[in-house]
Formats: C-alpha cells, sequence, structure tokens
C-alpha cells in the first residue's frame, strides 16, 4: 500500500514549528501532494482519516542497540526494528557493539544483509572507531565510510587512548561524519554499578561519580575542538557535562549532544526505591545503566538542555538483554534498557508537566538529530525530518491525548528490560509510515486505512 | 511472651522499628539467661530446617548461626557454595528454589553482592536472614552491637559513637549507622577519607558527622567501634599500607584516653592483629571483642526465633 491520502489531521512543521491541517498524498513511497482540504480522488489510493491527530515526520533514533549480529536473543534486526516503528520511528542508527563488531567490511555487510532481508524502517550503521572496540587500533574507517557507515562509534566503552582519538577524529573530519562518544574515564568507574551518591552508600554499591564523565566531555571537546571534528556526546547525564558542551557551542566548535528519555525522567532513587517508597529498598536492575540515572539537579539540567538547545537530540539507548541478564544479582546484571516503544511516550510526560513544548518534544526526535549529524547530506536521506513534496513519506501520527498502560506482554522488542512498567502514559504513536508503507498501526485505533 | 512480628525476611535493620529492636533485646536477654542456666530451650524450632548457605568465608557468623539455630532445635544444613553447584555455574536464584524445595523453613545467607539477600528473597516465600551482602547489610552483627552496647548502658540516647576505618567497603558500618541512630546514638565516622562515605545529602538516609582525624574523633566517645580493613573489598592502594593506616587510626592505649572512662571497645571481628587495634589493648577491660561473640549467639537466636513465627502473610 504505496499510495494513501492522509486526510484531516494536522501536520507538525518542527523545523518552523507551525502547525496546519493538511492533507498528504502519497505516491510510491513519496510525498506528491501536500493541500488544504484536499479534493483529489484517485483510484487505487487509500485514504487515511487522521482527524484529531497530528502528523510529523518520522522519528530519528541517534542510538540504539539492535544486538544483530551475534546476540539475537536479545534482539534482532527484525524484532528491534518492528519496536522501533511501534515508537514511531522511522530512521535509527544502530551502534556496532555486535558480534563481531563493525570493525570491518564483512561484519558490515553481513549486518547490511541482515537490515536489507528484515528491517521495517531504515537503520543506519555506525562504525567502530577501534578494532573489536579494544581502545588498541583504528578500525579501517575509510573502507567502513564507503560501504555506507554514518558515523563512529565505539559505545560501551570510552575511547580513552588519546592519540588514537586524535586520530579517529581527523579522519572524522575529512570525511565529515560525527564520532559519538561514550564519556566516562574507564579507571574512574570501573567495578561502579550505579551514580556514586547517597543511594549507592545506602545500598552498598561501588559508583560511578559525575566527574569520571565531566572529565571525559572535557577532554574529548577540548581534542575535537582543537581538530575542528564533530565530536557528539553520547547519552549524556551531567549538569557540569552539559555546561561544558553549552559552553563549548557558544565557542562555536562542533560539538552535538543526546539525552536519553531515562535520563530526563529517572534518578538513582528510581534504582533503589519504588513508588516513592522510601522505606523499602530494593536492587532494580532495569535501571541500572550506563552512564547511571543520576540526581535530580542532573534531570532539570537535562530538561534545560533540551530547551535552549545545548542538547540537540532524544536518543533512545534502546539496549535490550534477555532476563537471564537481568533477573540476577544486581552487580552481575548487565547495564541498559528498552527504549523504543515508551521514548516518546516519556517525552510526553515532560510535555504535559509543561517542562517542555511539545513542538521541542517533536523537533528532538526529527530534525534535532537530523540535522546535528547532517543526514540529509547523504544520498538517500534528503527526506529525514521533513514532510515535503517530493520528499520520502516517513511520518509518525500521533494521538496526544490517548491514554494507555505500559505492560511488558505488549513489548514487540524481545527485550523486556525497562523500569517503566505499569506506568500510565498519555499521548501515543498510532501509526507509522515508512517510504509510504504502513510499518506499524495502532490496533485498536479508529484511524483505520480504508481503500 | 507475646508478640507481633510480620517481617518475611531480616535483609537489614532498617525496617525494624525501636520497638521491634527492643523485642530482639529482650527475647536475647531471656535467651541468655535460659542458656546460662541451661535450661531446654529445644521445642522453639523444633523440626525445622535452617540452611546455612555461605557464599564467603566466614567463622563466627555461621558458627554462631549454627549453634543458634541448634539450641532451638532446628535441623542446620550447612552449604558451602565453594564446594557446591555453585561451582558448576548454578545461579543465586537457582540455589535459592532448590533449597526453598528442601522443605527449608529459614536460609541464611552470607554473599559477597550487594543486594544479594534481596535478590534471594525475590525468588522464594522462605524466610532469608542476611548474615552479610557484600557492602551493604549485616543486621545481625548490628543487632549485636546494639545488644552490646545497651548491656553495659541503659540507653543509647545521645551517646557518641565513633566508627573507625573503612566505613565505605562495611556492611557492619551500615547496618550499625541505621541502628544506632534509630536507638538515639550520635555517630561519627573515621578514616582516611578514601574510606570514608560523602557527606550525606539526603534526609532518607541517618544523619553522621565525619571527622578525619582519630584524635578528634574518639573525644568523649562512649564507644569505639574499630571495623575491620576489608582488603579483599578494597581497590588496590586505597588506605596507602596498612602499616600508615596503623599509624594514623589505631586504637592505642593512648588514644583510648581521649575517650569517655567507661567507653566500650567493640570489633566486628575477624581483626587484623595490630592493624585497627594495638594488641594490649584488644586484651584491655575495655574490650568488648569476646563478649560481642557470645551476645552474636543469643541475638541470633532471637531473631531465629521471631522470624520462624512471623505473622507475615504470603501475598
Amino acid at each position: 500500500m504505496r499510495n494513501i491520502i492522509i486526510k484531516n489531521g494536522t501536520v507538525l512543521n518542527p523545523k518552523t514549528g507551525i502547525y496546519k491541517k493538511l492533507d498528504i498524498m502519497i505516491n510510491n513511497g513519496i510525498i506528491i501532494k501536500i493541500e488544504h482540504k484536499s479534493k483529489i480522488k484517485q483510484n487505487g489510493f487509500s485514504y487515511i482519516n487522521a482527524k484529531g491527530m497530528i502528523i510529523t515526520p518520522g522519528f530519528i533514533d541517534l542510538h540504539s542497540h539492535l544486538r544483530e549480529p551475534g546476540h539475537e536473543y536479545k534482539e534482532t534486526i527484525e524484532t528491534g526494528t518492528a519496536s522501533a516503528a511501534k515508537g514511531g520511528f522511522t530512521t535509527i542508527c544502530a551502534m556496532p557493539n555486535t558480534n563481531p563488531a563493525i570493525d570491518n567490511i564483512r561484519s558490515l555487510n553481513i549486518l547490511k544483509i541482515a537490515i536489507n532481508n528484515t528491517a521495517v524502517i531504515n537503520v543506519l550503521p555506525i562504525g567502530t572507531i577501534t578494532k573489536s572496540r579494544k581502545g588498541k587500533a583504528l578500525s579501517p574507517i575509510k573502507t567502513l565510510l564507503n560501504n555506507g557507515i554514518i558515523a563512529l562509534s565505539d559505545d560501551g566503552d570510552d575511547l580513552y587512548n588519546e592519540k588514537l582519538l586524535k586520530n579517529a577524529l581527523i579522519i572524522a573530519k575529512k570525511y565529515g561524519i560525527p564520532l559519538s562518544q561514550h564519556c566516562e574515564q574507564p579507571q574512574l568507574v570501573k567495578d561502579g554499578h550505579m551514580h556514586e551518591g547517597w543511594v549507592s552508600m545506602r545500598l552498598g554499591l561501588k559508583g560511578r561519580s559525575p566527574e569520571a564523565e565531566e572529565l571525559m566531555v572535557k577532554r574529548d571537546i577540548k581534542i575535537a575542538e582543537e581538530i575542528g571534528a564533530h565530536l557528539h556526546i553520547a547519552h549524556i547525564s551531567t549538569k557540569k557535562s552539559i555546561q561544558l558542551v553549552r559552553n563549548a557551542k557558544k565557542r562555536q566548535a562542533h560539538i552535538t549532544a543526546e539525552v536519553t528519555p531515562h535520563h530526563l525522567t529517572l534518578s538513582h532513587e528510581d534504582v533503589a526505591f519504588k513508588n516513592n517508597n522510601y522505606n523499602t529498598i530494593n536492587y532494580i536492575t532495569n535501571a541500572k545503566v550506563n552512564p547511571p540515572l543520576r540526581e535530580k539537579e542532573d534531570i532539570i539540567a537535562c530538561i534545560r538542555g533540551l530547551n535552549d538547545n545545548t542538547i540537540d537530540a532524544i536518543a533512545t539507548d534502546h539496549a535490550p538483554h534477555d532476563i537471564s541478564e537481568k533477573n540476577i544479582e544486581f552487580t552481575k546484571a548487565l547495564p541498559g534498557m528498552i527504549g523504543f516503544e515508551s521514548a516518546f511516550a516519556l517525552g510526553m510526560d515532560l510535555v504535559n508537566n509543561k517542562q517542555i513544548s511539545f513542538k521541542k518534544l517533536i523537533q528532538k526526535l526529527t530534525t534535532g538529530p537530523a540535522v546535528s549529524w547532517q543526514l540529509n547530506k547523504i544520498k538517500g536521506l534528503e527526506g529525514l525530518g521533513k514532510i515535503e513534496e517530493g520528499l520520502q513519506a516517513d511520518l509518525t501520527i500521533i494521538d496526544k491525548k490517548k491514554k494507555w498502560k505500559n505492560l511488558p506482554d505488549q513489548i514487540i522488542s524481545k527485550g523486556k528490560n525497562s523500569p517503566f512498567f505499569g506506568r500510565t502514559f498519555t499521548g501515543k504513536v498510532m501509526m507509522t509510515i515508512y517510504k509510504g508503507n504502513i510499518v506499524y498501526q495502532e490496533t485498536n485505533s479508529v484511524m483505520k486505512a480504508k481503500e | 511472651m507475646k508478640f507481633k512480628w510480620n517481617h518475611k525476611d531480616l535483609i537489614d535493620v532498617d525496617v525494624l522499628t525501636i520497638q521491634e529492636c527492643d523485642l530482639i533485646f529482650k527475647l536475647a536477654k531471656q535467651m541468655e539467661i535460659k542458656l546460662k542456666n541451661k535450661k531446654v530451650i529445644k521445642e522453639t524450632l523444633k523440626k525445622s530446617n535452617v540452611f546455612n548457605l555461605f557464599y564467603e568465608p566466614s567463622t563466627r557468623t555461621r558458627a554462631s548461626f549454627e549453634l543458634a539455630a541448634k539450641q532451638l532445635g532446628a535441623n542446620v544444613i550447612n552449604i558451602d557454595a565453594n564446594f557446591s553447584s555453585v561451582k558448576k555455574g548454578e545461579t543465586l536464584s537457582d540455589t535459592i528454589k532448590t533449597i526453598s524445595a528442601m522443605y527449608a523453613d529459614i536460609i541464611i545467607l552470607r554473599h559477597m553482592d550487594s543486594g544479594a539477600a534481596n535478590h534471594a528473597s525475590e525468588n522464594t516465600n522462605k524466610v532469608i536472614i542476611n548474615a552479610g551482602d557484600g557492602s551493604h547489610a549485616h543486621p545481625t552483627q548490628a543487632l549485636t552491637d546494639g545488644y552490646t552496647m545497651l548491656k553495659k548502658f541503659r540507653s543509647l540516647k545521645n551517646k557518641k559513637i565513633v566508627m573507625v576505618g573503612d566505613i565505605k567497603h562495611s556492611r557492619v558500618a551500615r547496618s550499625n549507622i541505621w541502628l544506632l541512630s534509630k536507638l538515639g546514638a550520635i555517630i561519627t565516622l573515621c578514616g582516611p577519607s578514601n574510606l570514608l562515605p560523602k557527606n550525606s545529602t539526603s534526609s532518607r538516609f541517618p544523619k553522621y558527622f565525619i571527622e578525619t582525624n582519630i584524635n578528634v574523633a574518639l573525644k568523649n566517645a562512649d564507644v569505639i567501634m574499630a571495623l575491620r580493613m576489608q582488603t579483599e573489598r578494597q581497590s588496590k592502594n586505597l588506605a596507602s599500607s596498612l602499616k600508615n593506616y596503623s599509624n594514623k587510626y589505631q586504637i592505642t592505649s593512648n588514644r583510648l584516653l581521649l575517650a569517655n572512662k567507661n567507653c566500650l571497645l567493640m570489633h566486628p571481628g575477624p581483626i587484623n592483629e595490630g592493624i585497627e587495634i594495638s594488641r594490649e589493648v584488644a586484651n584491655s577491660e575495655f574490650s568488648k571483642i569476646e563478649e560481642q561473640v557470645a551476645n552474636g549467639v543469643v541475638v541470633r537466636m532471637a531473631i531465629l526465633q521471631l522470624m520462624f513465627n512471623s505473622n507475615f502473610k504470603k501475598p
């Protein structure tokens, strides 16, 4: 069904922030007409009545873990992209910490074949900076670039070796791609399982200090700024790191940053306490994540960073794990949580609490990531973050008022590791369209495509 | 004696009310008297099965629990995880489920990971008693320490208690901070700054004072608790060297003079000889170290009795 007319919806252009009641006509995956109260009757087109809905460009995620190849028991390209589609995403960037890692042409080709065969949305591969993400020798970056990677990252590990980082940034600059860094000084966070603070003290767990992140953000900005390369700070989480990025941006350094939905909404207290019950402690492995959930003032700083555009994008860091990797002792549990299917709803929590505007939320899920990584410059991706005639029809249709409960049995991702189950959200993705195809549709929606 | 006890497990003292702590101390006192008079008390846990599941080496805690359970008439099964299926890769939750299926009534767990007792509790409806988990909690030791202090002082209200040493890695310190502050004591933590917690920033954790100078910290102390240097839990080179540590923080007879003259000197054991406490002080009249061991048995008897008869309603 590549020929669709979406009628009666409200289109939000995130770039201008303007809402307009517009009908959208899609032919062969391309938006061919956008007009008010379209009169066109066409045979062979199906109609979607989007009355009361908001239509935005398809969401873009700069940071996700699809686990294929190598960890298919956690997630596959197929299940991961289906989960992302449910969350409203039409383009996601896949981190290279697979097995084998995306550090050579062979594993990149394996990944690309899997994407071609099973992905329901657009997946953009990220290549490793160093071989096997070991931080010892650079990957064949040029070859990887010529074969379709769009960014570099050793995510999960910080590239600690300054000499290698410098060389990698020089290459990244030459080819005009971002280098995304997980910023936590490795020695300082060794054996650390959560944010270092009163909760880690109470639980008797070794902490990961905010300084460990800030040191690396500071160092990496300095190195990148001198080279003039594009450094992207992955999942920024502390007040001081955000200030460092803010200052760098004022100096016109090419630094961008993303924040996750969980760092915008949870604190280290959520590792130990359920429902504000401070009398009973828990060790909630689903809230174990790197960088760790921080303090209330850090959450406020993250929100402020979105509002003043210090932070360019909301990225999920979708990190599915098998239940056997989470239902164990906290110290043995693997870090990370799934993110695709709750990202927009968590953003809506901020909107409903009047902490950010709806336009800002959509911007940080669409134009923010597209522009910060200059994805529109890549051939075939010109339409990312846009709704315009002549461009690819990647659309997300939203019901801002829809109330729903987040339950594990409704999760499409193979991973059920989320600290957000049981929550009631207001605001839901009702339909996701990628290249003119409906790749996700809310089952109980009144909005049905009709021939 | 009638009592109400609604806890499923004893994972830490933080959840206990002052009344519940008092109840434990009262029961422990009764146990102590009965033990001294060689009275038979084997009815209390008769025909019950108590499993000692120990993932870390332990002499006194394990023996203390075993003796306490046997005094109350329980069957005691000791499992040393180093010689069990754990070595074959069995997970903690599977081990807990296996033991639960063997008609266990109470599982006493010692584990090197913080939170292990919580995790165990989530995987069984049997009683879990935490015998120490990582750096998190050691409730029976804290209750033993509280009992030992209360045998000397009628109340701990406004008593100055100084904990010296590796607080950061100490489960004994954490549980004692909870218990003793509940009982009204004022707590000072002393040691090298890298072995101390940060200043508490939350009202949700008991208040404590931090003093890195031992000569200041010990002034007018009512109780000095020296803690073991936990070389197995510390990152390397935390205390620049044990010798340096003992120079700066060892409880010596000279330093003891700074404290109140009827002060108690305690140590949860095992002692690193001549490190935390000088040999002469360890054997002095102030030292309650051996009494702590004896009290550990009766306090654990009280806890076993309460837990075995808990009114906790299974959900």
